[in-house]
């Protein structure tokens, strides 16, 4: 062994460390604690959406699912109240958005919910045009294989995605290990848990604390319409030329497939709601090719055109939450009206039950 | 770029090694040469490509300079182009690192707040300003200067001691870029260089950013003005004590080791500091390479210890200081210089009254020489003064009701502690362990080693395992990178 050549101790080396990256990769840990883990300011919503989804049983009959856009932008609770008003029913609807851009993570949170729980509708965000970015967080909610299976081309993410699971992979076996000594805790916990519904569009808030300020303020009229004009400006939708369009979306439309297709597979009616940037407010998505028999589109014209609506370029503001909460309910009961609840359509709300968390 | 991150490990530094040793092999030694210079400026541009322009205008002055001073015959002139070349160095380091700071105290004496402009410090000045400023002293001494610039630009940019050292002297340097780009490369360049790089970034990724989770709480929560109980901030000190060491060090193993990879050999510059029973001694053993140049370019040309006890403490403190204000523009990093200043004299004055007769039990002195490099540490990552006190007073036990300092597992921290205090205190460090620089000329037979981690270094097999699997579980780690403390300085 000592005379042991250059060459066949780099490629020992080499073995031991893939072999030891490998291994790590089939290190078993806890879904819920995986979920959990993520607790850095809204991020953290990720361990509500698992509870809400695998321990809380309040029925859940429409779930929207999409960016920060329709996380700040819809009250289940308003919706609710909504539909009953307009005579559809009373349905439980539940927001299970999540900030940052990315299909790839939409896809884990709607398969978690479609494989777990009965569903009615599901209403999927859209905005001016699919976003090509992978969400950042995909590799800590993703199982291995998604990860290992993920679209690699026009993926930026793909690499770095991988390159994270080793060290994850250990992290959540010692975390599964002892949970407590990491700040997560093992099992649901009713006393922890945020409720059946949150309500994001007035403040943010996890666990009982504030994270943002009351979103109850707009920025004045010129400084949006000035930050809506850049935004355009900027704006670059076919980066690849048209030429290779198909190239340039596939990443995200792989994942809106297979939620599609998933949906379907369960009978799940889909909807989609188009919540752009104010900057893209009265528009419609750039390739309405990519929804159009795939499911009704909640447009939402120029009922958010009023700057006094936006808390910033992105993001509507409490008041504006409200207005488009309460149209969804006419549009969701309008005359495709929503997929009907598993557990049937109950003729009224009782007003307690209509009543916002 | 990091050496630390998967974009320098799986993706610049393959691809400079292949194109180096390409053209070498192909025996086309200048374009092997341009190679490095290309991929060194690629380094250092990575960081903001502004700055490329300052350095290669600095290493253009200098050169020049180093090749008047050369050809001037006369005394007078040599002397004047000299100081020129001092003017021009310490002024462009004066100007990026120094004038905010200038300018903020003076504000700050007259009242006035907001007056310091803030300038992005650019990478690595005050390496490649020290380094070019030794070099036109050396020449102007009578040393030759660099045959060609392409060396030259070599001295001062090869990017694995570009931005955080070891500070290297162009008398040990040149001749090896003179000779680089050619020749065979013997295997134990090539055997030992992965190796150093990979145990110098286990020492940065697995262990610096690892108890830095137990430093870095404690120094934000004292710069908040948060009260701290006596054990949080003891763990605090003590995490950034190996922070700093496992980090800085760490680096310099790593820039050994790509070094190597090249054919390159650079000076050793940490010696287990840790293990220091003196506060002369750990000097001896930390950033030697500073501790060389601040020695021979400062200290001696200030008289040294020729001009009397006296004379010799001022000249202590003088070089002490400045050392600390070179590692920052700040009043901590000031006091953290005369601190050591205060310490090297006391160690002095001791070592001269007492001597021999009355020489502390081995033990004590390593407690007492640890306490003051703590102590020090505290002050020179501290926010500021105040934060510092905080700090050191909670150490004292002097605290009332401590605070929340947001540490995480504490039984943790303190394990972690332990272990890492315990691999710098006892084991011996990476390059023992791989026995550099005598093992590129040695054979490997003549290794003895203790009941330690060189034994692991004695079987091949062996050693091959555990550099793959500390490999392995820095590649892990590798997403999330830390920062280099001394990519600052």
């Amino acid at each position: 062994m000592a005379s042991m050549s250059l060459a066949r101790r780099f490629a020992l080396a080499a073995a031991v460390a893939l072999a030891a990256l490998a291994g790590s990769l089939a290190i078993p840990h806890d879904r819920h604690i995986r979920w959990q883990d993520m607790r850095d300011e809204a991020w953290a919503r990720l361990g509500w959406i698992y509870e809400r989804i695998h321990f809380d049983r309040t029925p859940i009959d429409i779930a929207f699912i999409g960016t920060s856009h329709t996380m700040n932008g819809v009250s289940g609770a308003a919706v609710r109240a909504a539909l009953a008003a307009a005579g559809g029913g009373c349905q439980h609807v539940v927001n299970l958005s999540y900030p940052s851009y990315g299909r790839n993570l939409h896809w884990l949170i709607a398969r978690e919910l479609l494989e777990n729980r009965r569903v009615g509708t599901l209403v999927i965000e859209v905005f001016e045009n699919e976003s090509r970015k992978a969400h950042p967080f995909f590799s800590s909610i993703a199982e291995v294989s998604d990860v290992l299976a993920a679209p690699a081309m026009i993926n930026l993410n793909y690499l770095s995605d991988l390159a994270k699971l080793p060290a994850r992979q250990v992290m959540l076996g010692l975390k599964t290990l002892m949970p407590e000594r990491f700040g997560l805790h093992r099992g649901f916990d009713p006393a922890r848990y945020d409720g059946a519904d949150v309500d994001n569009t007035r403040q943010v808030q996890v666990g009982g604390v504030a994270l943002t300020p009351v979103r109850d303020t707009a920025p004045p009229r010129e400084r949006l319409e000035r930050a809506a004009a850049r935004a355009r400006a900027r704006k670059d939708g076919n980066m690849l030329g048209e030429r290779l369009e198909a190239l340039e979306y596939r990443f995200p439309r792989h994942y809106l497939d297979r939620i599609l297709a998933l949906a379907q597979q369960r009978g799940v009616a889909v909807k989609f709601l188009y919540l752009p940037s104010y900057a893209y407010v009265g528009g419609a998505p750039r390739d309405p090719s990519l929804y159009a028999g795939r499911g009704e589109m909640l447009a939402t014209g120029t009922l958010l055109a009023d700057p006094g609506l936006w808390y910033d370029l992105d993001h509507l503001n409490m008041q504006g939450a409200a207005l488009l909460s309460g149209a969804l309910g006419g549009m969701l009961a309008g005359p495709q009206g929503v997929g009907v609840p598993p557990a049937g359509l109950p003729a009224a709300c009782a007003p307690e039950v209509v009543a916002a968390k | 770029m990091l050496f630390g991150s998967l974009e320098f490990v799986f993706g610049f530094l393959p691809a400079a090694l292949i194109a180096y040793h390409l053209l070498r092999l192909r025996g086309w030694q200048t374009a092997a040469k341009l190679a490095m210079v290309a991929a060194s400026l690629v380094f250092y541009g990575w960081w903001d490509p502004r700055y490329v322009l300052l350095v290669l205008a600095s290493i253009a002055v200098n050169y020049t300079l180093g090749a008047l001073i050369h050809g001037a015959a006369a005394p007078g002139p040599r002397k004047a182009l000299l100081l020129l070349g001092l003017l021009l160095n310490l002024g462009l380091l004066g100007y990026y690192k120094y004038s905010g700071f200038f300018l903020q105290t003076l504000g700050g004496l007259f009242g006035v707040e907001g007056v310091a402009a803030t300038l992005i410090i650019p990478l690595a000045i005050s390496f490649f300003t020290f380094q070019q400023i030794a070099y036109l002293v050396e020449t102007w001494r009578g040393q030759p200067p660099a045959s060609n610039l392409l060396d030259y630009l070599l001295f001062v940019l090869f990017f694995p001691h570009l931005i955080a050292g070891p500070i290297t002297h162009h008398t040990e340097m040149l001749p090896q870029f003179h000779e680089a780009g050619r020749g065979r490369l013997p295997a134990g360049f090539i055997g030992m260089g992965a190796a150093i790089f990979v145990l110098g970034m286990a020492k940065k990724v697995l262990i610096a950013d690892t108890v830095a989770h137990f430093a870095d709480p404690v120094f934000d929560a004292a710069a908040r003005g948060t009260m701290l109980s006596a054990a949080d901030a003891w763990m605090g000190a003590l995490a950034y004590t190996l922070q700093l060491y496992f980090d800085f060090s760490g680096y310099s193993d790593m820039a050994i080791g790509i070094g190597l990879l090249f054919g390159i050999r650079f000076p050793v510059n940490f010696n287990s500091p840790y293990k220091a029973r003196s506060i002369v001694d750990f000097w001896r053993r930390w950033h030697i390479s500073l501790s060389a140049f601040l020695r021979t370019y400062l200290y001696i040309p200030l008289g040294g210890s020729r001009a009397g006890e006296a004379r010799r403490y001022a000249n202590l403190m003088a070089t002490m200081t400045l050392g600390g204000l070179w590692h920052g523009a700040g009043w901590t990093f000031l006091f953290w210089g005369f601190l050591h200043g205060v310490y090297l004299m006391a160690n002095h004055a001791w070592s001269a009254r007492a001597g021999d007769r009355l020489r502390l039990p081995r033990g004590l002195a390593w407690l007492l020489t640890m306490l003051g490099v703590i102590v020090a540490w505290v002050f020179f990552r501290a926010a500021s003064f105040g934060a510092a006190l905080g700090i050191l007073g909670a150490m004292a036990g002097i605290a009332g009701d401590a605070g929340q300092a947001g540490l995480p597992d504490r039984q943790l921290g303190w394990l972690l502690i332990a272990i890492a205090g315990l691999i710098a205190v006892t084991q011996p460090n990476v390059l023992q362990v791989a026995r550099y620089p005598q093992g590129l000329d040695e054979a490997a037979s003549r290794v003895h080693p203790g009941f330690d981690l060189r034994r692991l270094a004695t079987s091949p097999a062996l050693a091959s395992v555990c550099l793959g699997l500390l490999a392995a579980a820095c590649i892990a780690r590798l997403p999330k990178p830390g920062v280099f403390l001394y990519f600052t300085f």
